[in-house]
């Protein structure tokens, strides 16, 4: 695991003048989240930045479908806006090869709301004409412990990894949301991110790391390739609440998904719906440790249904350490399907907490419960996804869902659980990449 | 700052309307040297006096007649004189110059003069000062089995040693009060540490065989710097002798360790002392083969014998006016330690769970080199100037290796049975300190003395590419290896600098005067010191080349492994332990002296001015990084001592003291952990506390003495380290916490029965400080837990309620033999401050036994040995409720070689 050195002061004089501040932002969340699970996406041009090339202290507004290029690191204060219309591409200069390597990375410390829409999407991507794994371009988007809302819609971002500064990977896009200190323990959770039906590719860490009392939606995304060695791809920890919906993911380089709590302080919990979720091929890249499509770790508290596992090193492991006596009866519909003889024994690992669940599908061999992709490439290391995730007709995904579910209402888009396992719904519903 | 008054005269002008009073100089007749507590006696009267630390002696009110006045001093023939002090006679001035007893020459060491390096000056010392303080003698050192000044000092009675994992003991603990609130001096000059960490000169750097005493002052007088709020340790090096001097010492030994056990090794030649960025520039683009590979290749062998000497030589020229001594030790040793580690966290029932096993292997080579060179020159009487130089220089190299399994998860029963990561590191260390002072002391008129010093100090610490090969064993999820294959994590490598440099200048003048036969002594003074710390660090971390499968590949040997830098060009700028501070300290005090009857007064007032910047160099985020600090303290104290006859004496001390926060406690930075994040905390404040101590004391002989004391101290604003919740991320980070309190009981004996002796001490000590600490609640049926804080009450880190010293001597003079055998207790004490409610870290009860023998060979030299860790006491850590958490075992270390010494 890697760790990073940062930037930023936290000492209380700062604690006492931001809590404050947090105070007023809570309203703008609060209105916030209300136009986010609106139709209308649009973001309105305040301040809206005219310059092509953006570097340094930003806010306003990145007017729609008008290409960017990020000339350097960019931040975004923590009383400020960054707001990014549909059709933006953002283009990082830079060069890894370069002597110093140049590495460019959006932090926020305030408010990002980068909304595309399927018709007009957001991109940020290298300037590299032909980027190569594992390398990273950029340093993707990492939001500190000041940023307040972070919406990140209808967006693709590719080759992120690079190394910051101090040598650390970084991760595709952060989240390390921290409350003020607490007394009695009650952290009041002020962060509110939204990430939906965005694509992320190749990256070298984590995906999506989510940290601190914050509250989430991560709904209908794609992540493909993500992680060299190792790097879990939604990795959840220390205190995160809400929901993991509708994403598919290939190729993760150790855990698809991962729920944990911190091991130094248990409070607060990370509370997760993962649900119709379908990943592939996930965790052969990271070697020594039993990776999983699901893990459910430290004392972390999940739901977790309708997933579907295919190919996967493990399959759903929820280990001893998590909040078990919350999970017990919280999971199960979750089919697992492999075309790798060796990795059906893992489904549920022996030596875990959790084991085979009402209404779980445990395939035996290839034609026991098969989820009937339309295509499924049998390369667990391929490079390329070859695979389109989609069921056929006949699949054994099909109507055989939890719709009880449990789910998080009043964060981003509502999206129920499915009838059929996965993230791909037969009635076109579900994740819309 | 500390010089002897040479020279003291007293004013002859005031009128008495009592009797005549007698007073005079007691000097060695040869050297001119002034003899400290020689006995004055009027024969047959019970007139008598004791000279004092001047060599000054003063009997009052006497009845004009005809007298014999009787001298008597260790090592010396006695003198009579017949006096006749007239009728209306103010005062009388009667110099003695007494000569030296051959007989007793010839075992100089042992009962001879009060030699400096002897254990009669220690006790004339301890008696004579004016404040509470303990003195090792340099005859003490060398018949103990001790080879650091750190080692040294935990003789002394409430002096015990923060004794890290690895063995090292760099840091006094005074009376419970840890580290950072205890100065370390060298010849009474705070010089710069090479530590990375610590503000304070590690006492282990300093070869015991360069020094003449060592003083552990508990009660400072208005001269000393402020900031010892337990104590100061003040390391004196060994002086210019009378006369020809040379003196020399070679032994060998072993360490029970390294003969059960082969030596684990690397190539130390092959280490760069500068990163790629040093070597081609800024921002160099490095390569795998940029770095070095053969410090990471691990051989095992017969370790080679320790090899300890010392080489001293010094004489007086020009008509014993210019001294000069040299004196050169180096200590080279090879020690190791094994041990084991149970890593745990608290589960929400408030429990330690177990999460990893941990097995630690640690060879440890160290040379120690010393170099004191002293030079005084007497210009007149009045005059004299006087040069110290001292080169310090510890370079350790340290191979470790680190298995640990993670045992989460069933079926993981201990080591190997889970997943194992493997680390073997290479790792010197080089520290090196050198001070030169110029000092002076001027008779101004007959009564005032002026004295100053300049000095010039630096230290460097330097770790120079610390390597580090971290790979990994797979394991089946249900536990039990999945094969053999080892794979290729990250190599790293880091290299580490630290640079400090003092500019001193100390300046003190003292009057001295009579009022009505009441002798007084003003003395002020004042010191300016400007200091400049930089700090260095730049990683690399190596990757490997991720195989086919885009996984990493099976190790099989570093010197093949295909690897890349992941960042390139380091971090130089990046690094948050990269950071510069300056610190200017003006002060300034006064006081006074006075004897009124036998009560002897000490009074003053310090004041001291703190000026302080710090920089973190990380540039890479904007926003201010730097922080000014500014503060004053005034630090009064009193000191009383009340003689009882010659041979009893009684103390009152208190004053008041500081304790600054270490450097980069203060520095602005952050580091985001995995679990945890860790800053630095520009807003703390300086500790501050008021002290109490009463003593009694009594010395039945020049040898043997009584004491028992009791102390007491209040400190507000102690700093420790603490975790803050957070929501989430957790912090750990340096923080005031209210008030703490200290207090105890010591208890001294020394005492001779024939050729026997018996030393010892002990030490009881009860601190309390209070700071919160996590605490995980129980919501009942609403199921939010929530973490909670308590405050808990518990003792200052480093503190044992029980800590006992004894020594058993036998000396022969005749057979030229002397054996000590020595326990060390130290009781339960809190190690490591746990960040949870009830969890903190106990060191277990140590019991250390060592043994020593002298024997004299012929007419130059003398054959020792030295034992030390007999038992082979384990450091083991406890929980309060004795939960396992970690055990080390070093070895018992055996030593044996053969002394010289020529003295003229």
């Amino acid at each position: 695991m890697k760790k990073s050195y940062i930037k930023i002061n936290f000492y209380r004089q700062a604690y006492s003048l931001f809590s404050a501040l947090l105070l007023i932002a809570l309203a703008t969340v609060q209105v916030s989240c209300k136009k986010s699970s609106n139709v209308d996406t649009t973001v309105p041009v305040s301040n809206p930045i005219t310059k092509d090339s953006v570097s340094g202290f930003l806010k306003g507004t990145m007017l729609a479908n008008k290409t960017y290029y990020l000339k350097g690191d960019i931040y975004v204060k923590s009383t400020d806006t960054l707001a990014i219309q549909p059709g933006v591409t953002v283009i990082v200069l830079g060069n890894p090869d370069a002597a110093p390597p140049l590495i460019y990375t959006i932090h926020i410390s305030g408010t990002l709301l980068a909304e595309g829409t399927k018709a007009s999407q957001i991109t940020f991507k290298p300037s590299a004409s032909n980027p190569v794994w594992p390398k990273g371009y950029w340093g993707g988007i990492q939001c500190d412990s000041m940023a307040k809302v972070v919406h990140l819609i209808w967006a693709n971002i590719s080759y992120t990894g690079g190394p910051d500064v101090s040598g650390g990977a970084q991760f595709a896009f952060s989240v390390v949301g921290v409350a003020p200190s607490s007394s009695n323990g009650n952290f009041t959770s002020t962060t509110k991110v939204v990430i939906e039906n965005c694509s992320f590719v190749s990256g070298i860490d984590d995906c999506l790391r989510l940290m601190g009392p914050i509250t989430v939606s991560i709904k209908g995304n794609v992540i493909q390739h993500q992680g060299s060695d190792d790097g879990d791809n939604i990795n959840i920890k220390n205190g995160v609440t809400g929901d993991v919906a509708f994403n598919y993911i290939w190729s993760a380089a150790n855990n698809s998904i991962k729920v944990n709590t911190n091991k130094t302080v248990l409070y607060p919990q990370s509370k997760i719906n993962i649900y119709n979720n379908t990943m592939i091929a996930g965790g052969w890249r990271k070697q020594g440790e039993p990776t999983a499509g699901i893990l459910v770790d430290v004392f972390a508290q999940a739901s977790v249904f309708n997933n579907l596992i295919i190919n996967c090193v493990n399959g759903l492991r929820i280990t001893a350490q998590s909040d078990t006596s919350a999970i017990k009866g919280k999971y199960g519909y979750n089919l697992f399907y492999s075309t790798v003889d060796s990795t059906r024994a893992g489904y549920y690992p022996a030596g875990d907490w959790g084991k085979p669940q009402a209404g779980d599908l445990l395939s035996t061999g290839l034609n026991n419960n098969n989820p009937k992709l339309v295509n499924l490439d049998t390369d667990v290391h391929a490079m390329t996804d070859q695979n389109n995730p989609h069921l056929q007709a006949g699949s054994a995904a099909i109507g055989k869902a939890n719709q009880q579910a449990p789910y998080t209402a009043g964060i981003g888009t509502l999206m129920l659980p499915g009838k059929d396992i996965g993230a791909y719904q037969s009635d076109g519903s579900g994740n819309q990449r | 700052m500390k010089i002897r008054f040479t020279f003291l005269i007293i004013s002859l002008c005031s009128y008495s309307l009592f009797g005549a009073s007698i007073r005079g100089t007691v000097y060695d007749g040869e050297t001119k040297e002034t003899l400290i507590a020689a006995a004055v006696v009027l024969e047959k009267t019970s007139f008598h006096a004791i000279t004092d630390t001047n060599g000054e002696y003063e009997i009052k009110n006497l009845v004009p007649g005809e007298y014999y006045l009787v001298v008597t001093y260790l090592g010396y023939l006695t003198s009579r004189k017949k006096i006749i002090v007239p009728a209306n006679t103010e005062s009388l001035r009667f110099n003695f110059f007494l000569v030296q007893n051959a007989m007793v020459l010839n075992e100089v060491n042992i009962t001879g003069k009060f030699n400096k390096e002897s254990d009669q000056n220690a006790r004339a010392t301890e008696k004579n000062a004016s404040n509470v303080i303990n003195v090792v003698s340099a005859r003490t050192i060398d018949l103990s089995p001790d080879l650091t000044a750190s080692q040294v000092a935990q003789r002394v009675s409430g002096v015990t040693l923060d004794r890290s994992g690895d063995g090292q003991n760099q840091y006094a603990i005074i009376r419970g009060i840890e580290p950072r609130y205890n100065n370390t001096l060298v010849n009474g000059v705070k010089i710069p540490s090479p530590d990375s960490k610590n503000r304070f000169i590690p006492l282990d750097i300093i070869p015991s065989e360069l020094l003449q005493e060592i003083q552990v002052t508990k009660a400072l007088t208005p001269e000393m710097e402020g900031d010892g709020i337990g104590g100061s340790i003040n390391a004196i090096m060994k002086d210019a002798p009378d006369a020809l001097l040379v003196q020399a010492q070679l032994g060998t030994g072993y360490n029970q360790f390294c003969f059960d056990n082969k030596f684990v090794s690397f190539d130390k030649s092959s280490i760069s002392f500068k990163d790629p960025d040093q070597l081609h520039g800024h921002y160099y683009t490095s390569t795998q083969d940029d770095f070095n590979r053969q410090n990471l290749v691990f051989t095992n062998s017969q370790a080679w014998p320790q090899a300890v000497g010392n080489f001293t030589i010094g004489d007086r020229f020009f008509k014993k006016k210019l001294g000069i001594l040299i004196s050169v030790a180096d200590q080279n040793t090879r020690s190791g330690s094994k041990s084991e580690t149970n890593s745990f966290y608290i589960d929400k029932f408030n429990n330690p769970q177990s999460t990893d096993d941990i097995y630690r292997e640690i060879y440890l080579q160290s040379n120690r080199l010393g170099i004191n060179a002293k030079i005084d020159y007497v210009i007149n009487e009045n005059n004299k100037i006087s040069f110290y130089n001292i080169y310090l220089n510890t370079s350790e190299s340290q191979s470790r290796y680190l298995a640990d399994t993670i045992m989460n998860g069933n079926g993981r029963t201990g080591p190997g049975t889970g997943y194992v990561s493997i680390s073997q590191r290479s790792r010197i260390q080089i520290q090196s300190v050198e001070s030169a002072s110029l000092m002076g002391s001027h008779m101004l008129w007959k009564n005032v003395l002026v004295d100053w010093s300049l000095v010039y100090s630096n230290a460097t610490g330097q770790v120079p590419d610390m390597a580090e090969l971290n790979t990994y064993h797979t394991v089946l999820a249900g536990g039990g290896w999945l094969n053999n294959a080892e794979y290729l994590k990250t190599i790293n490598h880091t290299w580490q600098k630290n640079i400090d440099q003092d500019y001193s200048a100390y300046a003190n003048i003292a009057y001295n005067f009579s009022i009505h036969h009441h002798l007084f002594s003003i003395k002020g003074g004042g010191l300016y010191r400007t200091k400049y710390r930089h700090n260095y660090q730049n990683d690399y971390t190596l990757k490997p080349i991720l195989e086919s499968l885009h996984q990493d590949p099976p190790f099989t040997s570093v010197l093949t492994a295909q690897v890349y830098p992941y960042q390139p060009v380091g971090n130089p700028e990046y690094n948050t332990s990269n950071y510069t501070a300056n610190e200017r300290i003006a002060a300034g005090y006064i006081q006074a002296s006075t004897m009124v009857g036998n009560l002897q007064i000490l009074g003053g007032v310090r004041y001291e001015s703190t000026e302080q910047s710090n920089k973190n160099l990380t540039v890479a985020y904007p926003g201010y990084r730097q922080h000014f600090y500014y503060y004053t303290d005034w630090l009064p104290s009193i000191h009383l001592a009340w003689s009882i006859g010659v041979k009893q004496k009684i103390r009152l001390s208190a004053y008041k003291a500081i304790a600054r926060p270490n450097y980069y406690e203060l520095i602005d930075y952050t580091v985001i952990g995995d679990q945890n994040n860790v800053s630095g905390n520009p807003n703390l404040r300086h500790s501050k506390s008021w002290n109490y101590d009463l003593r009694y004391e009594f010395y039945p002989n020049a040898e043997d003495v009584i004491m028992a004391g009791v102390f007491y101290k209040n400190i507000t604003d102690p700093i420790e380290q603490t975790l803050l919740a957070n929501g989430g991320q957790p912090l750990i980070t340096y923080m005031n916490f209210g008030t703490a309190t200290n207090y105890g009981l010591e208890l001294v004996l020394i005492k001779y029965f024939r050729n026997f002796g018996l030393s010892g001490n002990y030490t009881y000590t009860n601190s309390s400080i209070s700071s919160p600490k996590l605490y995980y609640v129980k919501s009942g049926t609403t199921g939010n837990d929530t973490t909670s804080y308590i405050n808990e009450k518990r003792p200052m880190q480093g503190q044992s309620r029980h800590v006992a010293n004894l020594s058993l001597l036998y000396r022969n003079t005749k057979a030229g033999l002397n054996c000590q055998l020595s326990f060390l207790f130290q009781g339960n004490r809190i190690a490591d401050i746990s960040f949870y409610y009830n969890q903190d870290f106990y060191q277990k009860n140590y019991l250390d036994l060592s043994f020593s023998l002298d024997k004299t060979i012929g007419k130059y030299f003398v054959f020792f040995i030295k034992l030390s860790n007999l038992l082979n006491s384990p450091n083991e850590l406890r929980t309060q409720d004795n939960y396992f958490v970690e055990k080390y075992t070093y070895g018992q270390s055996y030593l044996f070689g053969l002394k010289f010494k020529l003295k003229s």
